[in-house]
């Protein structure tokens, strides 16, 4: 395949790849591989930060995965018998 | 009333059946020690044709549907249906079910292989996505609705690190 050089074509149409090939002058075939998204603080993330209850996640982190996942399906079965219990009151 | 997500049973039937999956989102989250409540489960599905039919195997049986889409439509759950979509949001007999191709800061199944680990749920070995992997998901979606969770996730970080 002829490319001009400084040209490269896309490969992968998904435009949420992580990665795509592309074809280079030469037929040359290489990975690109984008930069991962940076993790360093961010000052919005950093405000919502102070505001997180940590003595819950402390608690959770005594718990095992599976434990972890029961209780948030006692959650979620409380959630929905609240919900179905104020439909009731409101007719 | 519509009955609660039955994350146990979701997982265990696709457990059971050996579908290649990654389990992303809030269930993953509380996996790790999130406390954010979740109404569905988020799954990172391989795309191979094998796959495809362990996935039919495991759900069909629920009664798979469009989430959100008028009742009567012929929507099939089978493998051509999956081959031919990518991301479904899907509701079943217990409960709702994202099943993803494809996900935005986490490519493919294949991509975030490297960056999941085993955890084990119900006597089985369950994918799930890294914590790290979370947050770097959440970030490329840059999503205002998602700074809380954003926010926690980080938290949550910060504290397994102090332990």
């Amino acid at each position: 395949m002829k490319l001009r050089v400084g040209l490269a074509r896309r490969l992968s149409p998904s435009r949420h790849d992580s990665h795509e090939w592309v074809i280079f002058t030469g037929g040359t075939l290489a990975l690109m591989v984008p930069e991962p998204v940076a993790l360093d603080p961010d000052p919005v993330i950093e405000a919502y930060k102070r505001d997180v209850d940590r003595t819950l996640l402390r608690e959770n982190l005594k718990l095992s995965p599976e434990e972890r996942l029961l209780k948030l399906q006692d959650f979620v079965r409380f959630a929905a018998n609240l919900r179905e219990a104020g439909r009731l009151a409101r007719g | 009333m519509t009955a609660p997500t039955d994350f146990a049973t979701l997982l265990q039937r696709l457990l059971s059946s050996h579908v290649e999956f990654i389990l992303i989102g809030g269930v993953a989250g509380n996996v790790h020690g999130s406390a954010r409540a979740t109404y569905d489960i988020d799954v990172l599905y391989r795309r191979t044709s094998d796959n495809l039919a362990r996935l039919v195997e495991a759900l069909g049986p629920l009664e798979p549907y469009l989430r959100g889409a008028p009742p009567g439509l012929p929507f099939t759950f089978d493998v051509d249906t999956l081959r031919r979509g990518l991301n479904f949001t899907l509701t079943t007999s217990s409960g709702d079910i994202d099943l993803l191709g494809e996900v935005t800061g986490g490519g493919m199944y294949d991509d975030l292989l490297t960056a999941s680990e085993e955890v084990p749920l119900f006597g089985r070995s369950c994918r799930c996505a890294t914590l790290e992997a979370l947050i770097r998901m959440k970030r490329a979606a840059g999503r205002p609705k998602d700074f809380e969770a954003l926010a926690e996730l980080e938290a949550l970080r910060e504290e397994r690190r102090r332990q």
